[in-house]
């Protein structure tokens, strides 16, 4: 989700090329089980539709997959610098001062292999037990398979990735010693490396502090939460890996309250083993595949194209154009990241040849991307619908009027500011000029679109699939589709089917990891002791949700949306539940106010997006963000209407 | 002065469960009335943990032996290999729908049986006291009035009543409790075979509106259960408190389940579901169709050297003498 991170090195050892390929070699297998899962799923969808006969145990199967699949890539995702951390304030860091930012990287890498190889420690006996007691699972006269591949796996898969930081450790080892040619970037010199070490060297006396209390302070178990908490958002806001910090506070929380290193290794085994081994998990991989494969079909540029075509003589139009597209669009990805990239490359060429402004034309790629992941199906509603435990199917349900909604907001927005502000948007022109589309074409740009929105939405709605294997429906549909329109060889698509894999480790790697914090913050009784005290000072919902909003904006600026979920509900559902709050309604309202960070800086993952699609030089950051803050503003408006009318959420289910 | 003993209370199901409930409303609301009630220095700060915030249900002996919290409701139902002494209902159905009865019996022999308080030792355990569910019906897509309507129909449910359905013709479909409704919705399976209270929650009779009350018995599923070496560390009026409490939540958590299961029957009724009662001579032509389960039960538990004979012979005895009329007398002929 970030943009990778520099992590090979020229001096690469033969050590570093083993783990390397492995690392590789791993990811590789993890994809090929993705697509033999989609594989799976969909014939039992067919066997059981066509022939009443359906596959036994594809849910059992799927279930105790997701792990494997997801440790088995997770290697590959260090590797490659997709292991989720917010860098910010770390990358500007490592390049000003690459001696002292070695030092912390080398720290970073080292609480990274210390936690890993507690995970692979406590794997290993539950690999050990299911070996020798050829423990099996499955249903009585159905179907049965097992359990030691599947452990296996997952034992292969966190070593690897233990394996994965010490190799970069040696490498911030080797920098740390033998610098190699300082930064040559101009405005670089300016900064001497004092300034580094002082600056390192503060950070890590707040963590020692910080460490010590924990360790020696004698806390109240609220006082360790407190302390959990604050230690999360310095260590995070510091550049550490998010799963890392997770963990590694968990680890260090369990202990102190429950009295026990013992019982802090085993709860980290108990969440790697026991948090993402469900069906339902097994959603992740799939969507994310169908976005990829719909992203490389290239059908986000025909729903502009037809777009553009139906708005060619309104004001603004291509403006509207970009909105419409992207909610179309949205309806068959779960991702903001590929609407975003998707119209960087099909919109904003088109906008600026028309007269937008630049500022105005990157600005509405960026802002009208949000939709990807509000109108459903969406990444960011599976992932608080797997935290939330509600059902994912009545969030999809739920979110459609605020997507249209928020669609509408925008649009408007955009007609209004062509008719009142026309500065902002620029001179367009009207765009009678983009290709005119006969009917012959329309249908057979829009057909692709209308039927994967059928067969994935349709297949929810009415309850024909689980959202689990409406993916794996999709995925097989957006791969006819890429495979129809020839856009597809065997080397896109093994890329494709990796980086899926890559990024579904990151995922899930972190929900494993915010899931252990979260029973941590339990344990204190935090959660239990805020939700009390917000009841007791009679704060109401509407005080709670003011302040909720103002929290996850603030944490929009340096979070992404999944960490910032992550980071936030366990806190925040308990209260919603004790003040009445209806958790389907709170999903939505969570969405898009953890949304309204993808646009805002200093880390706005959007804009980010934006900036890395496009040509070198059309746009800086800085103009995409002002281009964004219209957008901004909608969105607020937008989360306060649904905050106040819990009916828009809640009237279709 | 006061002192105060920090304890962790946990489930891996949400309060809204009968049997998790009252380990709320009875244990954790009157443990420090009693302690007072008593003249005890001693308070218990609780730190609550329900709706599987701490593990889930795969986890429950896991998470208290492991001493990740200190009590916590344990499901013996999904640890036959680990608990097998506590699960001599799930081997013997059609014998009491008395769920009072039932915990009381368990409780009986847990109390007299060494095998079966070892049990719980080995895993580093302290039983308090036994919980129990409410009597399995059918739940289907069709009306069922004779054991021929469920010939060839596929009927899913926990695995491990897949037995229960053995010479009825009726297919067993293995699955997890949240995925029975769309198994039923598509067709992967007929219907259910299932708790009244259970398939109310899950709004089964939506798509499976034919209730047929077959009512296949009640089944202990587990206890409340400390962390051996945190109860050890206990002291003597706590224990004494615990101990009190842990066994009067059996019998206060039983009658809420009698409870809600009349009352789900009767909103499931409001909501349109047809409710039928199997009749006596169908009912016992299934029980005469089972195969022998007690007696692989006990061959499979003496293989594990445990005193299977005994507990099952026990367990009858006692459900016999306290007013339950098996259908089957499954002691006979061991
Ligand atoms: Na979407
Ligand atoms: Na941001």
């Amino acid at each position: 989700m970030h943009a990778a991170e520099p992590t090979t090195t020229t001096r690469s050892s033969f050590a570093d090329a083993v783990v390397g390929g492995s690392a590789r070699l791993c990811a590789g297998i993890s994809a090929a089980w993705i697509f033999a899962l989609m594989a799976a799923i969909c014939t039992d969808v067919v066997m059981r539709s066509f022939f009443n006969a359906p596959l036994m145990g594809v849910p059992e199967v799927v279930a105790l997959s997701v792990p494997g699949i997801v440790f088995l890539a997770a290697g590959q995702a260090v590797r490659t610098g997709r292991f989720l951390r917010a860098d910010f304030l770390y990358t500007p860091f490592l390049r000003r001062y690459p001696q002292a930012g070695a030092v912390l990287s080398l720290l970073y890498n080292a609480a990274g292999l210390v936690i890993f190889w507690k995970v692979t420690e406590g794997v290993w006996p539950r690999f050990a037990t299911a070996w020798t007691t050829d423990e099996f699972f499955g249903a009585v006269g159905a179907f049965s398979a097992p359990v030691w591949p599947f452990m296996g796996a997952m034992l292969v898969g966190c070593a690897l990735m233990t394996a994965q930081f010490a190799a970069l450790l040696v490498v911030d080892a080797r920098t740390v010693v033998a610098p190699g040619p300082t930064a040559t970037a101009p405005e670089d010199a300016v900064h001497p490396p004092a300034r580094g070490w002082v600056a390192l060297a503060a950070f890590l006396v707040v963590v020692g502090v910080g460490v010590y209390a924990l360790l020696y302070g004698d806390l109240s178990p609220t006082g360790i939460g407190f302390v959990a908490i604050g230690g999360m958002l310095l260590l995070v806001l510091g550049g550490l890996h998010i799963g890392t910090a997770l963990l590694l506070l968990s680890f260090f929380g369990i202990w102190m309250v429950r009295g026990s290193p013992a019982i802090a290794d085993r709860s980290l085994s108990l969440a790697a083993l026991g948090s993402i081994n469900s069906y339902s998990f097994g959603v992740i991989p799939l969507f994310i595949l169908m976005g990829l494969l719909v992203d490389i079909a290239n059908v986000g540029r025909d729903a502009f194209a037809v777009a553009a075509n139906l708005l060619r003589r309104v004001r603004g139009g291509l403006g509207i154009a970009t909105v419409f597209a992207n909610a179309v669009f949205a309806a068959i990805t779960g991702s903001s990241i590929a609407s975003a990239a998707v119209f960087t490359r099909v919109a904003t060429p088109q906008m600026i040849s028309h007269g937008y402004s630049k500022r105005f034309a990157v600005g509405c790629v960026a802002g009208s991307s949000v939709l990807g992941m509000l109108i459903p199906p969406s990444l960011l509603l599976i992932v608080y619908g797997l935290i939330a435990e509600v059902s994912v199917g009545k969030l999809f349900t739920a979110a459609i009027i605020p997507g249209l909604l928020l669609a509408a907001v925008f649009s408007l927005m955009i007609f209004l500011m062509a008719h009142f502000t026309p500065g902002q948007i620029g001179r367009p022109r009207i765009a009678d000029d983009v290709e005119t589309i006969t009917v012959a074409e329309f249908a057979s740009k829009l057909l692709p679109i209308v039927l994967l929105v059928a067969a994935v939405l349709g297949g929810i709605y009415t309850g024909y699939f689980t959202p689990t294997e409406s993916g794996a429906v999709g995925a097989a549909g957006a791969l006819i589709i890429a495979l129809a329109r020839r856009s597809l060889d065997w080397q896109k698509f093994g890329r494709i089917l990796v980086e899926c894999a890559e990024i579904s480790a990151s995922i899930l790697v972190l929900i494993v990891a915010a899931n252990l914090y979260s029973r941590m913050l339990t344990l204190t009784g935090i959660p239990q002791a805020v939700s009390g005290y917000i009841v007791a000072a009679e704060l109401g919902m509407f005080a709670f949700l003011a302040v909720y909003l103002l929290i996850l904006i603030v944490l929009g600026m340096f979070l992404d949306s999944v960490s910032i979920m992550l980071v936030v509900l366990p806190l925040m559902l308990p209260v919603v539940s004790a003040l009445g709050g209806d958790l389907i309604w709170f999903g939505i309202v969570t969405t898009i106010a953890v949304e309204i960070g993808l646009l805002t800086p200093p880390f706005g993952l959007a804009v980010y997006v934006v900036k890395g699609t496009l040509p070198k030089g059309t746009a800086t950051l800085n103009e995409i963000f002002a281009g964004s803050l219209p957008f901004v503003g909608a969105m607020i408006l937008v989360t306060i209407i649904v905050m106040a009318f819990p009916i828009l959420s809640l009237a279709l289910l | 002065a006061l002192e105060t003993v920090r304890l962790t209370m946990s489930s891996s199901h949400p309060t809204a469960v009968a049997w998790v409930g009252a380990l709320k409303t009875h244990v954790v609301d009157n443990a420090n009335k009693r302690l007072e009630a008593m003249g005890s220095n001693y308070r218990i700060e609780w730190t609550e943990a329900f709706g599987g915030s701490l593990y889930d249900f795969n986890d429950t002996l896991e998470a208290v032996q492991d001493g990740l919290t200190d009590m916590g409701w344990v499901g013996s139902l999904w640890e036959p290999a680990k608990l097998p002494l506590q699960n001599v209902m799930f081997a013997t159905p059609f014998v009491t729908s008395d769920v009072e009865l039932s915990v009381d019996v368990l409780n009986e022999m847990n109390d007299s049986i060494p095998e079966m308080k070892a049990e719980w030792d080995r895993h580093n355990l302290v039983f308090l006291g036994a919980t129990v569910s409410d009597t399995y019906h059918l739940f289907t897509k069709f009306p069922v009035n004779s054991l021929a309507d469920l010939q060839g129909k596929k009927i899913v449910g926990a695995p491990a009543l897949g037995p229960w359905l053995e010479g009825t013709g009726a297919i067993p479909v293995g699955g997890g409790l949240p995925t029975f409704y769309q198994q039923i919705q598509t067709g992967v399976a007929d219907g259910s075979i299932i708790i009244p209270t259970g398939a109310f929650s899950l709004k089964l009779y939506e798509v499976a509106p034919h209730i047929t009350l077959v009512d296949m018995g009640v089944t202990t599923i587990g206890g409340l259960a400390v962390n051996k070496e945190r109860w050890e560390s206990l002291p003597e009026d706590v224990k004494k408190v615990l101990a009190e409490l842990g066994r009067e939540y059996s019998s206060v958590h039983a009658k809420e389940v009698a409870a809600r299961y009349a009352a789900s029957l009767e909103k499931m009724k409001a909501a349109g579901a047809i409710i039928s009662e199997l009749p006596a001579e169908e009912r016992q032509k299934w029980v005469d169709g089972l195969s022998n389960l007690a007696s692989a039960w006990v061959v499979q538990t003496e293989a594990a050297g445990l005193p299977g004979k005994e507990v099952l012979v026990r367990f009858m005895a006692e459900a016999r003498e306290r007013g339950a009329k098996p259908l089957r007398q499954w002691d006979e002929g061991l």
